[in-house]
């Protein structure tokens, strides 16, 4: 499925041969034509879900609402799932996993020593949010560069992947 | 005026109606648009609606309702009017809030459906079919929701879309005065409070966030000043009775509008014999107000966390609502975000000019507007111990579609409960509870085995359905969601037939439809278990044969009790009959064992 190529209103077409049923089969990067890979242009991204939202919304279908609504509640669905890093990861994940499965639950090594260490920091109120911002920025260009390679390390990026979810609960607990 | 369609901004204090014409929006009976949200029931001859139920409030207020909207769809549970003094009667009645008039029970619905009516009435005639938008609160819930489409639906209008109001009112600046970036909606109602923030992009208005609270808004300044007048005189709110009450409500929404444009306000209020002055600067005022002001900036600050926002990403801050003309407001509002205000457009009518022009959207009228909304809160289902599993989440766009599996807990399960929440709390307890279902004619087998894909739809307008599928005997079964605060279909056809006798026919004929097929369900279940079963003790089987037989027997009849009573007796020895089928099974197992075999079996 070439869809990257298309343009815009080819690519709606494309969308348009597709039966209800299997819209929400469809991966989220091949929904909005994007190259499978972490490096995100946010500001295409945006810009296409503003495009084909317009083409595909129920008020600018009368005569198709179900397909329509189908439709355009995967792409939201879809757009959601790419702004967000983790997720947008675990899209890509899904792609390229050959054996390991989302299931797998395998962290970095020394990893859940460290967060150990964080959380009982965060107790005591004295955690440097710096130190996990600094990881979590690690781990997020890992999985960026690896996800741009022809082969990616899948054990690696399954345990990188795994370890961004403890980062972003211990990053959320600085808002509270 | 004869077929377009009409956007309409049901309020908690004022309704009012706008058109969209020759590519203009237009307010309906531009120099007195603002019809009063109010509905008096004389005891003879038709209800009263707008300024005639406010003059015969005065003699009748027991007869008189206002502020309808902050009791739409709120069930019996969900609603605290501990601080809410209503004149009118208002008690739970069927799970739901109602108004008492003499001798009957009056829903939030109808009181709305009058108003709606009142409202068309003026506008078309009583001849024509009538298309409308409604505008509610975004902080509205599904059962709010469907509780105004109920509304439409009695007063005989086809409501073709539900939007929220903040969007509404950026929708109706429209694009000459909108540019694309972030744009802020604070919308300060009489009764309700809403904020939002809406993305613009080439004509997309996308809604990123929205918060708010359903009690919060002008009524409180007015209450908060009543209380002050009285406080002075050593008295409070509860010393008066319901004409005083009236009265000094009047004088107080007097002075706070006048306060507006003056800087000092004098009047005296006559309680029965006492004269009490009643005199305000605009800074005495300023004190009483301000604790709500800072609590709607407290709903800024959360929406502007939900969509990732700062406040100097803001461009423009559109006002909405009249109690957005106290100048506090308006200050206070500056302040935090540093942006000048936008306000060309009467706040007042500025949501109903955006239901019509969402009007003319849907129907083609303007082409380059697209409006995309979220939905304000989670919908979830409720699971084992009183915990919520969140489904779709809180500022999801819509249409959304979400959908989750679940499988049956006990051995030969034929139907699953569905709780379908909404809110954003863990436990079910502090969750509005949105509808409750059941899934049924699951065919019997082990426990874990069946799949039950559960389907989540919110759809443009905000209003939710839910469909179970069980898909491992690829037998599909449909449910139907009602609501649990809002009034059932049946309900709804009542009041527009008013014949309480076809509904219940209704009713009792689809109750016989489900208690039939149930029954053959777990007919054709047993005699299957017997036929391969053959461990079982003769007289056990004749037992559930004649159960059978019987139950075949009201099948055929349409005695619903009794097919019920049949159904339940079936169930209960089938019950023991899988009981016995597992002993069996253990006694296969442990035949000619010793004891001490088998606790070492055990053990292992």
């Amino acid at each position: 499925m070439a869809a990257g190529h298309h343009s815009q209103f080819n690519h709606m077409d494309w969308l348009k041969g597709i039966p209800k049923e299997e819209l929400f089969l469809l991966n989220c990067f091949d929904l909005f034509g994007l190259s499978k890979h972490l490096n995100l242009d946010e500001d295409l991204l945006e810009n296409r879900y503003i495009q084909l939202t317009q083409k595909a919304h129920p008020d600018r279908n009368k005569e198709n609402q179900d397909w329509a609504m189908v439709l355009t509640a995967r792409i939201n669905q879809a757009y959601e799932e790419l702004m967000d890093f983790r997720l947008r990861a675990e899209a890509f994940f899904r792609l390229i996993d050959s054996h390991m499965g989302t299931n797998n639950k395998t962290m970095p090594e020394g990893f859940l020593q460290k967060v150990f260490i964080w959380n009982e920091r965060q107790e005591e109120g004295n955690l440097d949010f710096d130190e996990v911002e600094e990881c979590y920025d690690e781990f997020r260009l890992f999985l960026i560069n690896e996800s741009i390679k022809p082969e990616v390390d899948q054990k690696e990026f399954r345990m990188k992947l795994n370890g961004l979810k403890y980062l972003e609960n211990l990053m959320n607990e600085e808002d509270v | 005026m004869k077929n377009k369609v009409i956007g309409i901004d049901l309020g908690t204090t004022h309704t009012l109606a706008s058109y969209y014409e020759d590519g203009e929006l237009k307010v309906f009976n531009p120099e007195d648009p603002l019809i009063p949200s109010v509905v008096s029931y004389p005891p003879d001859g038709e209800p009263l609606v707008g300024r005639e139920a406010m003059e015969y409030a005065k003699k009748d207020p027991e007869n008189t309702v206002f502020s309808v909207k902050r009791f739409m769809g709120k069930g019996d549970d969900s609603l605290d009017l501990q601080n809410h003094r209503f004149p009118f009667s208002l008690h739970p009645h069927q799970g739901l809030w109602q108004v008492r008039i003499r001798d009957r029970w009056v829903s939030p619905q109808e009181i709305s459906a009058h108003i709606l009516r009142h409202v068309v009435h003026r506008i078309k005639g009583e001849e024509n079919e009538t298309q409308a938008v409604i505008t509610v609160p975004a902080y509205f819930n599904g059962a709010q929701r469907q509780a105004t489409r109920d509304a439409g639906k009695i007063a005989g209008i086809k409501v073709i879309r539900i939007i929220n109001e903040p969007t509404a009112a950026a929708l109706a600046y429209g694009l000459h005065e909108i540019k694309s970036g972030t744009i802020a909606v604070y919308d300060l109602g009489g009764g309700t409070f809403d904020f939002s923030l809406l993305k613009v992009t080439n004509g997309v208005f996308r809604v990123l966030s929205t918060h708010g609270n359903t009690f919060l808004g002008g009524d409180d300044f007015d209450e908060a000043l009543m209380a002050d007048i009285l406080e002075k005189k050593g008295l409070s709110l509860c010393h008066l009775n319901h004409k005083n009450l009236h009265n000094l409500r009047c004088m107080a929404k007097e002075i706070k509008e006048e306060l507006s444009d003056q800087h000092k306000v004098e009047k005296m209020f006559q309680l029965e014999d006492v004269h009490i002055k009643a005199e305000y600067t605009r800074e005495s005022f300023d004190r009483l107000i301000a604790p709500f002001i800072k609590r709607s900036l407290e709903s800024c600050r959360r929406a502007l966390k939900d969509a990732g926002k700062r406040k100097k990403d803001i461009t423009q801050v559109i006002l909405v609502g009249g109690s957005s003309r106290v100048p506090l407001v308006r200050t206070m509002l500056a302040e935090y975000f540093g942006k000048e205000l936008f306000c060309s457009i009467n706040p007042d009518v500025v949501v109903a000019m955006g239901a019509a022009m969402q009007a003319s959207l849907i129907e083609d009228q303007v082409q380059d507007m697209l409006l995309m909304d979220v939905t304000p809160l989670s919908i979830g289902l409720e699971t084992v111990g009183g915990g919520v599993t969140k489904i779709i989440m809180r500022n999801a766009p819509i249409p959304a579609q979400a959908s989750e599996k679940f499988t049956t807990y006990v051995d030969n399960q034929t139907a699953i409960d569905f709780h379908i929440l909404q809110g954003e709390r863990e436990l079910v307890e502090d969750n509005i509870s949105l509808a409750k279902f059941k899934l049924r004619h699951i065919p019997p087998m082990a426990a874990g085995m069946a799949v039950v894909n559960v389907d989540f739809r919110i759809d443009a307008d905000g209003i939710l359905t839910v469909q179970a599928k069980e898909e491992r005997s690829g037998q599909e079964a449909a449910v139907e969601v009602v609501p649990s605060h809002g009034l059932s279909m049946e309900h709804v056809r009542t009041i527009i037939t008013e014949s309480i006798l076809h509904a219940r026919e209704d009713f009792d004929h689809v109750r016989l439809i489900a208690a039939r097929t149930d029954a053959q369900t777990l007919m054709m279940a047993t005699k299957k278990t017997l036929a391969q079963n053959p461990h079982l003790a003769g007289d056990e089987i004749e037992m559930i044969h004649s159960y059978v037989k019987d139950l075949e027997d009201s099948c055929q009849g349409k005695d619903i009790a009794a097919i019920e009573e049949g159904l339940d007796k079936l169930n209960r020895e089938t019950t023991i009959l899988a009981e016995k089928m597992v002993s069996n099974a253990v006694l296969d197992m442990v035949k000619g064992k010793t004891l001490e075999e088998i606790s070492k079996q055990d053990g292992s």
